[in-house]
């Protein structure tokens, strides 16, 4: 059944972001010089990629909020899995993002808002890792991963809100109570992007956990061989 | 009651073994004095009047210096095995966070109490005084979020293996939606002088943030103190 799930997943994800590039690059017409031009055509990809990393971001924070609970590591392991697929789609976003800033304004980098408190999000993901790589003992490792992912992902309202909050050029709000501010073939195009890039992401944290539950069978067998040599 | 008598037992521990030694305070107002001297040699060249940073340069001071603290609060605690002989004590854990949480508090309002005046000295005008009731609530909201938040990070960062050296790498992003709001009330004080109707969004701002760490840290701590 898995194999079925993650075969249909890979599945869904090249076939949707292949429509989309079709439609993103072939459907879509051009948008004039003062919308950014032929660079707009980022955004298809640039906005799914910010919803999955807000969402990978909030699935570690219920994760640690549920180790701290239950006690139990498949929770640790789900929140930093999470935690380490937002943190690459944050990534290939700010690359996104930075490109289109300069090829739309000529400028690598402006003090925006959103920019700002999502470099900021990133830090604190990065900070996330960098803890638990200084921490030894496995419980430990996990309870202060937890307590940190949790102040961690109270940012992602900030930078979620920042565009709402602060008037700014390159961050409009698009998706507001008077409507979409996009027409039905961009909107065909960002639900295309958005459902492969969906997909992408539970098939890389299904398949990271898979991955990270072996690690931990072999970590504690090698406990195991280790103490019946002694 | 018996919460309120072990927390104050706690900082009043802290409180007497600062009084006695000083070495975080005099290291803390060294380290301050100093970071304002060269903030004046980085901007004077191009600015002139150093009014218009003097918020960035104050909170840039603060935020710095406090990590002095921050860290040492918890330093000789775990050399010491204090904090193991704390922990064997039938005490909350979020009373010794409230302990701490006060102490640092104190520690760094009492620095601000020297450090703010000197700054005001050195790069001020004079103009922001009538709004100085103003001022002082940017400074406990600010000490409120630093000492909230810090006191949590500093723990977990005591007990790895990096120490103190981690504490920055967590504090410094955390505390930068406080520190945004914390610059900007701030500099609108010390460059407009007049109507502070604009302050409110900035006040309330950092209020959240404030209550969001303080709280998170009150029913975090139990996780992350002791082994």
């Amino acid at each position: 059944m898995k194999k079925a799930v993650v075969w249909g997943l890979g599945a869904v994800s090249v076939v949707a972001l292949a429509v989309s590039l079709y439609w993103i690059f072939v459907v879509l017409p051009i948008v004039p010089r003062e919308q950014t031009g032929f660079s707009q055509k980022i955004f298809y990809f640039h906005m799914p990629a910010a919803i999955i990393s807000f969402v990978a971001f909030i699935v570690t924070f219920v994760a640690s909020i549920l180790f701290l609970a239950k006690k139990d590591f498949k929770y640790d392991i789900l929140a930093y899995s999470s935690a380490e697929i937002g943190l690459v789609f944050g990534v290939v976003l700010m690359i996104f993002g930075i490109t289109w800033d300069k090829l739309a304004w000529g400028v690598w980098w402006t003090w925006d808002p959103r920019l700002v408190t999502y470099l900021i999000l990133l830090f604190l993901f990065g900070a996330y890792f960098f803890l638990r790589s200084m921490v030894s003992e496995r419980m430990k490792q996990a309870r202060f991963a937890a307590v940190f992912g949790i102040i961690a992902a109270l940012d992602v309202p900030v930078s979620f809100f920042s565009t709402r909050l602060i008037k700014n050029v390159l961050h409009p709000v698009i998706f507001s109570r008077e409507g979409f501010g996009l027409d039905m073939n961009m909107t065909i195009a960002l639900l295309l992007a958005f459902a492969g890039m969906t997909a992408l992401y539970v098939l890389m944290l299904m398949l990271k956990l898979k991955v990270e539950h072996m690690m931990e069978d072999v970590h504690v067998l090698k406990d195991m061989i280790e103490s019946r040599r002694d | 009651m018996t919460a309120i008598r072990q927390g104050w037992a706690i900082l009043r521990k802290d409180l007497l073994l600062e009084m006695r030694s000083k070495e975080v305070f005099t290291s803390q107002f060294l380290f301050v004095v100093m970071a304002m001297v060269i903030f004046y040699f980085a901007f004077s060249p191009n600015i002139k009047n150093l009014t218009t940073v003097g918020a960035g340069m104050l909170w840039v001071a603060i935020t710095f210096t406090s990590l002095l603290g921050l860290n040492r609060s918890f330093v000789h605690e775990k050399d010491e095995e204090c904090l193991d002989g704390l922990l064997l004590c039938p005490v909350d854990r979020a009373t010794i966070f409230a302990a701490k949480f006060i102490g640092n508090f104190f520690f760094l309002t009492t620095l601000e109490v020297i450090a703010v005046p000197i700054f005001a000295f050195f790069f001020l005008t004079g103009t922001f005084l009538p709004n100085l009731g103003w001022f002082l609530l940017i400074l406990l909201l600010g000490n409120v979020g630093i000492c909230g938040v810090g006191t949590l990070l500093a723990t977990i960062s005591m007990n790895t293996r990096a120490r103190d050296l981690l504490l920055p790498v967590l504090f410094l992003p955390v505390m930068v939606p406080v520190i945004i709001p914390m610059v900007l009330a701030t500099n609108y004080i010390f460059t407009q002088g007049e109507s502070m109707s604009e302050l409110s969004v900035w006040l309330y701002t950092m209020a959240i943030f404030d209550i969001m760490y303080v709280v998170a840290g009150y029913v975090l701590y139990d996780f992350v103190i002791g082994d």
